[in-house]
């Protein structure tokens, strides 16, 4: 039996030790091997999303739409530029209404059955059916002959061109549906022509990819594994847990509104561990944005009060530096920004002055945040404390999803933390989702915002494009739409036995830049 | 004197001086300061900052006064409630006496915190964000103890003489109830309401932990150890020092429950 004074000794001992854990530690540095390595037969990467492999409203999942399929075009940020992947080049007609595709030759599905111009007649068919976004996109498509397909379209616009890059539109096998090439048939499995293949999937626990030879073949490539295994691991942090465990190799984001990524806080611990970090900046940006129809933010001068109060590098801060601070509306690689010369500042004093100008000086205003997103949780709460110095008191509603919506939903709140933007190919898709008039998920629409959006999803002219760009990224600026806080990052971390290089993690084999990570290069040492 | 009944209330005063001399001793406890950060422990910061750079001490001290306010208002309300509860169905017994005793069955069958966990997100959703959620939603749980043992303690007192007594001289039922058998039975209800402060304060912290309790940035202990489970590898105080305020306010209640329990149960042998 223990006596009392046994039990303070435990005690005693237990918190001495626990405080000398709070201790700094010596970090040893890592040696890379330079013997040429052997690869073991798998990878394992844990994701946070199901890859949804069965389908659903919106389709298969992100990941299989990157790895399994591939698009007609893909999307090169840096120069704004839509350039050539399953279809070779391509003609406008009406203004965009009609968009005639010449398809590459001698391209093979994972199957081995060859890609052509049904195969696209299919997927449209099939989108127009099965999708949202192919319903309100597509008329018909015809084929001209084996290797050339003219779209249809709804509406006469550039956008058109644009969304043919986004991940929804990816083109599959007409033998991915029973029966076989048939629009309203059942959806069995993706078969595409991308580097891998699907081999097996169980719903929310993993899904087994292998190497396409077809894809590898094409690029002149050889895979450094057999089987791509990718588990789901829905917690942010128990995925952490699975990497420092060794149960997988790696871990990457999916990050589409902030949905399972790795937390940023937790990068910088992880590289000072000897993980190899991967980051990408995306031209996604965390915003604040206002319930801009009610008072006290239907007055455009508390909207440039809370943007001036932001302390955006603070912000970065909590994210270990890992984020950059978004002094303008998106990364410096978007098209117009660097032109458009519009930046967002600090300044504090001059916040105040606006916030007693129009008369809300110690007003309550509600900012309502999701409880699942940690990250958001913090940042709302700095932010509370950046409003409170030019007199304005936040009262931060942490909810649950359910609430969190239907309160975002009903306008029943004054400020709340969204993104613009996304990942490379989605940055016309966003522009119409977020400023696009009448759009469910905007963020800021106003009549002059609304137009100068309207030109810029018209115009194929990319010189005309980038003007209307500017004007808006100016008068987004001028009527202090929305706040730019930080521009999201795409992230891998992998194990220190793990070989991949940051350009080939973000670029197609033929030097296409890429938004997503690709894991066709990676291989784990023996 | 009892000397797990004095350790008991040394370690609940000690929290209450502390949560009462937050706003002297401690500073403000939602002030960020990005640059001190995830700072260790230091003669600055003596349980080191978090991840916004607000200093832990504050945060913890005033959490204290989060954590035992609801406790105790908790265990108040539940207290009343189940006694009230309790007395009627024990000393009417009955029709009374059958239904209570179904209720009481029904939520001793389902597990607490499974049973809080739901309550307080129905809350969430009808009435909004508010501490209140999770006293009400611990309420509801709480009461059945003290109506369950209250029952028991009217079931023996009624049969008693001086209850025989009262009756005989022609007092009326909730005479009897109010003012002889409740005031009767207290003792045991006190120290099942000191032993299950500690229930309470862990229930909490529980929910706190899994974010359905008191939200940020008000600080409270469970939350608190909740945000600092990301950085358990690389700043361990921001988990160690609100755990260790919960451990502690949990082994004072519960040492002084004892304590009060042997003291009444000497006295009742000694009558």
């Amino acid at each position: 039996m223990i006596t009392r004074r046994d039990f303070l000794k435990y005690v005693a001992l237990s918190s001495a030790t626990l405080l000398l854990g709070c201790a700094k530690k010596e970090v040893t540095p890592v040696t890379t091997p330079t013997a040429k390595p052997t690869y073991k037969a798998e990878f394992v990467l844990g994701y946070g999303k199901d890859h949804k492999l069965k389908g659903g409203k919106w389709g298969i999942g992100f990941f299989p739409k990157i790895h399994v399929l591939e698009r007609l075009v893909e999307y090169d940020l840096k120069h704004d530029e839509y350039v050539p992947s399953l279809a070779k080049k391509w003609e406008v007609e009406k203004d965009g209404k009609i968009i005639t595709f010449e398809l590459n030759k001698g391209i093979k599905f994972s199957d081995g059955s060859e890609f052509n111009a049904e195969a696209v007649k299919f997927t449209v068919e099939w989108l127009k059916l099965n999708h949202p976004l192919g319903a309100e996109t597509f008329e018909s498509a015809d084929v001209v002959d084996d290797y050339t397909v003219s779209i249809n379209y709804k509406d006469a616009m550039f956008f058109n061109l644009a969304k043919m890059a986004e991940f929804h539109m990816s083109i599959m096998s007409p033998k991915s549906v029973k029966p076989e090439g048939d629009p309203k048939g059942e959806f069995v499995l993706p078969i595409g022509s991308g580097a891998f293949k699907v081999v097996d999937y169980k719903e929310e626990q993993y899904a087994i990819y292998a190497p396409n030879e077809f894809w590898y073949e094409r690029f002149g490539i050889k895979p450094k594994f057999k089987r791509f295994v990718v588990k789901f691991i829905k917690d942010d942090d128990t995925r952490v847990m699975a990497l420092k465990s060794g149960e997988v190799d790696a871990i990457s984001d999916y990050v589409h509104g902030g949905s399972a990524y790795t937390p940023r806080n937790l990068l910088g611990p992880l590289k000072r561990e000897g993980y190899n970090v991967f980051k990408r900046i995306i031209p996604l940006t965390w915003i604040i944005a206002f319930n801009y129809k009610k008072e006290p933010f239907n007055d455009v001068k508390m909207r440039e009060a809370v943007d001036l109060a932001v302390n955006r590098d603070d912000v970065v801060k909590i994210f270990d530096n890992q984020v950059l601070p978004a002094r303008t509306l998106f990364i410096e690689d978007a098209p117009g920004i660097k032109e458009a010369g519009v930046t967002y500042e600090y300044d504090p004093k001059k916040a105040k002055e606006l916030v007693e100008e129009a008369g809300y000086s110690g007003a309550e205003v509600d900012m309502i945040v999701d409880k699942s997103q940690s990250d958001q949780i913090l940042v709302c709460q700095l932010i509370q404390q950046q409003l409170k110095n030019i007199g304005l008191n936040v009262k931060l509603e942490v909810l649950e999803s359910g609430a969190y919506k239907q309160r975002r939903d009903s306008g029943e709140y004054d400020m709340r933390m969204y993104y613009i933007g996304g990942t490379d190919r989605r940055f016309y898709l966003r522009m119409y989702w977020r400023f696009y008039p009448g759009n469910k998920w905007s963020a800021y629409v106003s009549e002059r915002t609304g137009e100068l959006c309207k030109k810029i999803l018209k115009e194929f002219d990319k010189e005309k494009r980038k003007q209307y760009l500017i004007e808006f990224y100016k008068a987004i600026h001028d009527e202090h739409g929305v706040v730019p806080l930080y521009f999201d990052i795409m992230t891998v971390v992998t194990s220190k036995n793990v070989d991949a290089d940051y350009y080939s993690l973000f670029h197609y084999p033929n030097g296409i830049p890429f938004g997503e990570p690709l894991f066709y290069n990676v291989g784990v040492r023996a | 004197m009892n000397r797990l009944c004095v350790t008991g209330l040394g370690i609940i005063l000690l929290m209450v001086i502390l949560g009462l001399l937050a706003p002297l001793i401690a500073g403000n406890p939602y002030k960020t300061d990005l640059k001190d950060r995830l700072e260790p422990p230091s003669l600055k910061h003596p349980f080191g900052t978090d991840q916004l750079g607000r200093d832990l001490f504050s945060r913890v001290l005033w959490g204290a006064r989060t954590s035992l306010f609801v406790a105790l208002t908790i265990s108040l309300i539940s207290m009343s409630l189940g006694c009230i509860i309790g007395a009627v169905s024990g000393y009417f017994g009955g029709i009374i006496d059958d239904v209570i005793g179904r209720i009481i069955d029904v939520f001793l069958a389902i597990p607490e915190l499974v049973f809080n966990i739901a309550l307080v997100g129905i809350f969430c959703v009808a009435y909004g964000v508010s501490t209140w959620n999770v006293i009400l939603a611990v309420v509801i749980t709480n009461w059945v103890s003290y109506a369950r043992i209250t029952r028991g303690i009217v079931l023996s007192l009624k049969e008693r003489e001086f209850v025989l007594c009262a009756k005989a001289i022609g007092a009326g039922e909730w005479y009897i109830l109010l003012r002889h058998v409740i005031p009767n039975s207290i003792g045991p209800i006190v120290v099942l309401a000191t032993l299950n402060m500690g229930n309470v304060i862990m229930t909490i912290a529980s929910l706190g932990f899994l974010g359905l309790g008191i939200q940020p940035p008000t600080p409270e202990w469970g939350q608190m150890i909740n945000a600092g489970k990301d950085y358990i590898t690389t700043a361990p105080w921001l988990t160690f020092f609100p755990g260790l305020f919960i451990a502690l306010s949990v082994l004072g209640f519960n040492l002084l429950g004892e304590g009060l329990r042997d003291v009444l149960e000497r006295k009742s042998f000694i009558e």
